[in-house]
């Protein structure tokens, strides 16, 4: 099956792109998915600790299992609004 | 209830005049303005973004459960995307109610959660770089957490409800563990790489 993969904010940095599709095997999960992903950021693992995932605009748990055509978003902390912290990726 | 994401000016003014009606007693304004400097770094200007269609989703439900978990009348919350310098109104929440006291409540509730739940991201440019502004974690309703790093042995620490709880290392297994699982044939292609983010860029 086939998904497609949506990054933003330093994650887009990081992958260095804002998305991608990905050929998946049957009943594979959001956990699987990340997984994948962590190997794409060598150096910078930890980005992917903190972060949120939705599927076709639902936040999603790493079980949940994903199907031909979804949308995955992969979602840094949000910093929308004002003030906030602040620091370097990488 | 009015819930936009613009790309132009927020008019601050004439959405806080549009909302008052007659039962009303109370209008709460929250106006977030880019500040001119950030951790003693002048800041030039501030670049905005969103997963757009999910975003707005949410600011919706937001929006309707202010209205609901605070009784009040009315709710406006606008977010503004793109380039905004110092000065510039990037989101106004504005709640009218009969009585201040839900009004009050309500708006620093909503300002709150949206800077925790709502999928928009800030880019700081200062005169000497630029960086992804950090986000809050997020709330356990939002994580992914659950069954990610499995087989790594360290288990799972999932259930913490702290808002402010930092999601450890171990969660998605251990750093450097590069071994997808059977059932994932990744497809990125070569070119996808990593590229980190230096002051300057």
């Amino acid at each position: 099956m086939r998904v497609c993969v949506l990054y933003f904010g330093v994650l887009k940095d990081v992958v260095g792109r804002g998305r991608s599709e990905m050929e998946l095997a049957e009943g594979a999960s959001v956990a699987e998915l990340l997984e994948v992903h962590r190997g794409l950021a060598k150096g910078s693992e930890s980005v992917w600790d903190s972060i949120a995932v939705a599927v076709n605009q639902e936040y999603a748990r790493a079980g949940d299992v994903l199907k031909d055509g979804d949308e995955v978003a992969l979602l840094p902390p949000v910093s929308g609004g004002i003030e906030g912290l602040e620091r370097y990726a990488g | 209830m009015r819930v936009e994401i613009t790309d132009g000016v927020i008019l601050a003014a004439e959405i806080v005049a549009e909302i008052k009606t007659g039962p009303d007693g109370a209008v709460c304004v929250f106006d977030g303005i880019v500040r001119d400097n950030s951790r003693g770094r002048k800041t030039l200007y501030l670049d905005y973004e969103a997963y757009r269609e999910m975003a707005l989703e949410q600011m919706r439900g937001l929006a309707g459960e202010a209205v609901t978990k605070f009784g009040v009348r009315d709710v406006t919350l606008v977010h503004r995307l793109g380039r905004l310098f110092v000065g510039e109104t990037s989101v106004l929440v504005v709640v009218a109610s009969a009585h201040r006291g839900a009004a009050f409540d309500a708006c620093r509730w909503l300002i709150d959660t949206l800077k925790k739940t709502v999928p928009i991201w800030k880019k700081e440019q200062f005169a000497d770089g630029a960086v992804w502004a950090d986000g809050e974690a997020f709330p356990e309703e939002q994580r992914v957490s659950g069954g990610v790093g499995q087989g790594d042995g360290r288990g799972e620490e999932g259930g913490r409800a702290s808002l402010d709880a930092h999601i450890s290392e171990s969660r998605y297994g251990a750093p450097g563990s590069d071994g997808a699982p059977s059932s994932v044939r990744g497809s990125v292609p070569d070119s996808v790489r990593v590229r980190k983010m230096e002051a300057g860029e």
